[in-house]
């Protein structure tokens, strides 16, 4: 059955591309959340490179910060009372586990229309087609939405959550049909993909007149910029990573079908 | 559980005699099974990127901010 067969590749991408996604991250992206939430709500101006000095002065000052870190066991969250993973393994495991999601969810959608396309007699299967398909989901989910939220890092201030939710949402979706009329449609109608790339940037995302970082301190503000940007680069090469990786693997599977109902039909 | 040719097959003889075309009705079913797809992918991705439930918030919390979705 076509759901079943979708469903359960898109565990096995998902479970792939996660997978890969998290052991890069975990070098690269992680570390950069982690340090910014040193920063977060301005109450710990020292950054956390100097941490090693605090910890030889060992003062009053810094033992409170401890029970204060205690306190915050999770890590970071709003509610206070709200359940967080423990930092550390625990966190690095429910991290993996969105990861995962996050593939398979992608990729469900991703075989989705790689399968609508290949019904209607469009769009091919090959490694090219699948390196395409995965930067279209790249220009998708991460580039159009990015180009008017950029990635980032924890204690930024930015407008209302449910606004930019709502923004990267609709952009993401029509981003998705003006590149299937660039890809698919007949003739000139093609040009009609292009207004539908540009619209949502048009409109712009939405914004707030706060300043970008709410840390005071200057040090801990040009640590902040610094990190968003290492954070930036970093956000947009996994991302890269990750959609080729769906892409190739999904197209994978189509060959597969495409060859086992090939052989269905010669019986 | 009818398997898809069993399906296919089933739904020919319903149709010849009711003079419809076969790939309609295959197409119809496809076209159902792909929107379900969708919504499978739709549905998990919300409860990853979107879902404002703390609990949801910070057990995804680096995934939101690794895949650039709106966080905070």
């Amino acid at each position: 059955m076509l759901f079943q067969r979708i469903i359960l590749a898109s565990l096995l991408v998902g479970l792939l591309a996660g997978g890969l996604l998290s052991a890069v991250q975990h070098s690269q992206v992680t570390s950069i959340i982690l340090e910014a939430e040193t920063y977060e709500g301005g109450e710990e101006p020292e950054p956390v490179v100097v941490e090693e000095h605090q910890h030889a002065a060992a003062d009053a000052h810094h033992s409170h910060e401890h029970e204060h870190g205690g306190a915050e066991a999770g890590g970071h969250h709003h509610g206070d009372d709200a359940w967080a993973p423990e930092d550390g393994v625990e966190r690095t495991l429910y991290t993996l586990l969105a990861n995962v999601l996050a593939g398979i969810g992608f990729s469900a959608l991703m075989l989705a229309c790689m399968y609508s396309a290949r019904l209607s007699g469009k769009g091919g299967a090959g490694w090219g087609a699948g390196l395409l398909w995965g930067l279209a989901g790249y220009g998708v989910f991460f580039v159009a939405p990015a180009l008017g939220l950029p990635p980032e890092i924890p204690g930024m201030q930015a407008a209302a959550l449910e606004n930019r939710q709502l923004w990267w949402i609709a952009t993401a979706f029509v981003t998705a049909v003006g590149f299937a009329l660039l890809a698919f449609a007949p003739g000139w109608k093609k040009l009609g993909g292009l207004p539908l790339l540009i619209i949502p940037h048009l409109v712009g995302a939405p914004h707030t007149n706060a300043p970008e970082f709410a840390a005071s301190n200057p040090q801990a503000l040009q640590a902040l910029e610094s990190l968003h940007h290492q954070f930036i680069t970093a956000a947009t090469l996994t991302n890269a990573l990750f959609w080729v990786i769906v892409g190739l693997a999904c197209a994978w599977f189509l060959r597969r079908w495409s060859s086992q109902d090939a052989a269905l039909q010669a019986r | 559980m009818l398997y898809p040719l069993q399906f296919v097959r089933v739904g020919a003889q319903i149709m010849q005699t009711k003079n419809l075309s076969l790939p309609l009705l295959a197409s119809n079913n496809a076209a159902l099974q792909l929107i379900g797809a969708m919504c499978f992918g739709g549905l998990i991705l919300f409860a990853v990127g979107f879902l404002s439930m703390d609990a949801a918030h910070n057990a995804a919390h680096d995934t939101r901010h690794a895949f650039a979705f709106p966080c905070h």
